[in-house]
């Protein structure tokens, strides 16, 4: 039974998460709002959707369903023999190692840092201006979407540090090396981008996005598809911002910027997967500024419910039968 | 995003394209181990009858020209349920006798567990008290065989067998006292 969980929890995740990503393409869907509506759908099929059919469909796993009707079947697999195992398994235990190292690679290093101590840097003292700069910027961009203007935090580091947290109450923290950085429009543009992670509850998003991961830590599909998911988040952002500002190449410039003061290249004696992450993460933001610096038109998505109400049917039946 | 219409057209090409895809994809064990799709293999009697919850009947007496135990049992859901016992040859590994049984109800072998086979002729015999049908057959590799098939309570038995018609009685009798 737990096996069977595991293989289908891992197909459910590859199949909707393979299949939304061929919708978004087909569909050429841009806006970021609704590409996070369409991962949320792929996430949710191994998340909500498999625990659903294990309970009120148990005859999936029946040998008559399998053998008749399963498009796709991955007991099948253990019928080829590799040194007196099933593949079926091999493969099972391959992508459940794949799943875990994604998982840990991202959940080990803050964990560490917290059980090491702060992980914040310590506020600025109060004599500190970068606060005082940033409040009108703020309030204008806060007021312009409607929402409460959120409590500014300033910390001391050397870094540029400009990010929205807090899940219940926004906060944005910002250091004052953000000022000695960024030029005017930047800023602008910058604190846009935080207001609109702010409006939205993306740190509450992220949150949830940590403990589904966390309880489909074996599920490499599941990792990928929240990794996507913050990606859209940020999308969603960035088109917010422009929209504010109309100042995509400032917000391209930010971000470049920000990547390459936060993610120094990793060294030599790095282990190799490191330099694998770095250049795929590098990869990622230089396709976000490249897609900022074209700026092309959004294109707002007609009849959004139904396309997703038209996916999710061709996901949760497909999947119905891959047992 | 232009339209409804061309949305739903390429949402039906992408499905049919997964399902293709999967169904290709789930081809491809049976394709690789050389059994049949569709049914659950098992490494030996006592394993299939764990699985399927039912005794599976074989002779009790084999020519000296096959090996013990079987290479492989398989096991075709049904209804009804269907098992194909595999009984290699001791020289040359290769499949010399199968067994196949429905279990519950008495109904021909699926498809999924024997080959189909030109029949040549065929005649009704005595395996212990029941009427047997005998069929000589050809096999698509060109192979001459003999089947064997009756009807014993709720199940049919059908012995496929590349060799001596006199052994393959032989192993139909010493079933039939095993299981009168």
């Amino acid at each position: 039974m737990l096996l069977a969980f595991l293989s289908q929890s891992i197909l459910h995740a590859l199949v909707a998460a393979v299949f939304v990503e061929a919708l978004l393409r087909a569909w050429k869907i841009e806006d970021g709002g609704w590409r996070l509506r369409f991962r949320l759908l792929a996430l949710a099929v191994p998340a909500l959707w498999l625990p659903v059919l294990l309970l009120v469909a148990p005859f999936r796993n029946h040998a008559i369903f399998v053998a008749r009707w399963a498009l796709f079947a991955g007991e099948r697999w253990n019928q080829v023999r590799i040194a007196g195992t099933g593949l079926g398994d091999l493969a099972l235990l391959l992508t459940a190692g794949v799943g875990s190292a994604l998982f840990l690679r991202d959940a080990l290093p803050p964990v560490l840092d917290l059980l090491r101590g702060p992980s914040h840097p310590p506020d600025a003292g109060p004599w500190d201006a970068t606060a005082a700069v940033l409040r009108p910027i703020v309030r204008e961009h806060a007021t312009t979407l409607g929402i409460a203007t959120p409590e500014l935090r300033v910390v001391s580091t050397a870094m540029p540090v400009l990010l929205c947290e807090g899940a219940r109450r926004p906060v944005l923290v910002v250091s004052p090396a953000v000022l000695e950085r960024l030029k005017g429009d930047e800023l602008d543009v910058a604190i846009a981008h935080e207001l609109a992670h702010a409006e939205h509850r993306d740190p509450a998003w992220g949150y949830l996005m940590i403990a589904v991961r966390a309880i489909l830590f074996f599920n490499p599909a599941v990792q990928w598809t929240a990794r996507a998911l913050v990606d859209d988040i940020e999308r969603r952002a960035d088109q917010v911002a422009v929209r504010l500002t109309a100042n995509p190449g400032g917000l391209a410039r930010v971000i470049a910027l920000l990547f390459a003061t936060g993610h120094p290249p990793p060294l030599d004696g790095d282990a190799s997967f490191e330099r694998v992450f770095w250049r795929v993460r590098k990869e990622g933001v230089e396709r976000r500024c490249e897609r900022l610096r074209q700026a092309p038109t959004l294109v707002p998505l007609n009849r959004g419910p139904a396309l997703i109400a038209v996916a999710a049917f061709g996901i949760l039946g497909l999947v119905f039968f891959v047992v | 995003m232009s339209s409804i219409p061309k949305a739903l057209r390429s949402w039906l090409l992408l499905v049919a394209a997964f399902a293709a895809v999967l169904k290709a994809t789930d081809r491809v064990p049976a394709l690789l181990a050389g059994t049949p799709h569709g049914a659950r293999i098992y490494a030996s009697i006592t394993e299939a009858e764990h699985a399927i919850g039912a005794r599976i009947w074989a002779p009790s007496s084999y020519p000296d020209s096959l090996a013990w135990p079987p290479s492989r049992v398989d096991a075709w859901p049904g209804p009804p349920t269907s098992v194909a016992v595999h009984v290699s040859g001791r020289k040359d590994g290769r499949d010399r006798l199968v067994l196949v049984e429905s279990i519950g109800a008495p109904a021909d072998p699926p498809a999924a567990l024997l080959d189909e086979v030109e029949v040549l002729m065929a005649m009704t015999v005595r395996v212990g008290r029941r009427n047997a049908t005998l069929t000589r057959v050809v096999a698509p590799d060109g192979q001459v065989l003999h089947d064997l098939s009756w009807d014993e309570g709720s199940r049919r038995l059908t012995m496929r067998y590349a060799g001596p018609v006199e052994e393959l009685l032989l192993m139909a009798a010493s079933l039939e006292r095993t299981h009168p």
